[in-house]
């Protein structure tokens, strides 16, 4: 469309003379004030009845547009939080019902995994996680859950397990060739959870400096491990979570970096100090 | 309730729809959009 300034309220104006212009000129030294323009969409428009029809409605439409996309922001920050925190209150409530595993012959008093048929299901409990320096959970700490995928990491934190029957291969892999590792057992463990949605769980996980610790609880018994180092990384870089990256007795954290971004990861080593057992 | 009333309650009503089917379908697609550990 075409905007000749002859036959609106436009006015002659030197730069000198002040009051707010726009800036484009329109040649000849005319200039446009705010309020020319604004009467001059309004004389434009008046020409086409319909379009002053048709302005009020798309107004409110792109206004109520916009209160749902405030409302799926609330609902994604807070409101998805809901189900996590019923979702974890069912999880301990059987965590804390299930018995203890029976450790081998001769293998109660060292660190050791579960039994070699341990099989959990996608999203269920599997041990229970405290961090003390950031007050997880207010405290209580969150039960992990078996699997990484979307369904299982809105109960909690979930524990990166090997494919297999209900673990399926996906792009990036949401599970591991590898053997997986327990807490306990000689390898990395690892552990993702949510940065800023569904509970936050690692809402706060930068806060971890070397030798804080993380208290992990299981059924076949509860191991402290020490914050080594937190490392941020990009979000392809999938060799951290190998399993058999390491010998040691070692756990990791993964979550989103910074809050509120994907762009990053905050990746949080620590390696066991001490066991006891069940 | 004069019919003027009336019609600007429907009209909050058809306005409330639409802001609540688009923060519906946006929650429907998050799962899909955002990374697994937002």
């Amino acid at each position: 469309m075409t905007i000749t300034p002859a036959p609106i309220n436009v006015k002659k104006s030197a730069p000198t003379q002040g009051g707010e212009t726009f800036g484009f000129g329109l040649g000849g030294g005319w200039r446009w004030t705010r309020f020319d323009l604004l009467l001059g969409m309004k004389k434009i428009v008046a020409g086409y009845p319909w379009v002053m029809r048709i302005l009020p409605i798309l107004g409110k439409f792109l206004i109520s547009v916009g209160v749902g996309v405030l409302l799926f922001v609330a609902w994604t920050l807070w409101g998805t939080g809901i189900s996590t925190h019923r979702d974890q209150n069912r999880l301990s409530d059987a965590f804390d019902a299930a018995p203890a595993f029976q450790a081998a012959a001769g293998e109660a008093d060292k660190p050791h995994g579960p039994p070699a048929d341990y099989d959990p299901k996608p999203g269920e409990g599997v041990f229970r996680l405290k961090i003390p320096k950031i007050k997880l959970n207010d405290g209580k700490g969150y039960i992990v859950v078996e699997g990484v995928d979307t369904d299982d990491l809105a109960k909690g934190p979930g524990h990166y397990p090997q494919c297999r029957a209900g673990f399926e291969i996906a792009d990036p892999p949401l599970c591991t060739e590898h053997d997986e590792v327990w807490p306990g057992e000689r390898g990395r463990v690892i552990v993702s959870g949510h940065r800023t949605t569904h509970g936050a769980p690692f809402y706060d996980l930068e806060q971890l400096v070397e030798g804080n610790e993380l208290i992990i609880e299981t059924k076949w018994g509860n191991f402290v491990y020490e914050v080594t180092q937190t490392k941020v990384v990009a979000p392809d870089a999938i060799g951290i979570a190998n399993p058999t990256a390491t010998n040691k007795r070692e756990i990791v954290l993964t979550t989103c970096n910074p809050r509120f971004s994907a762009a990053q990861r905050l990746i949080v080593f620590a390696q066991m100090a001490r066991y006891t057992p069940v | 309730m004069s019919p003027r009333t009336k019609r600007r309650l429907l009209e909050l009503l058809l306005w409330t729809a639409v802001a609540v089917g688009t923060a519906l379908i946006l929650i429907s697609v998050s799962d899909k959009v955002l990374p697994t550990n937002f």
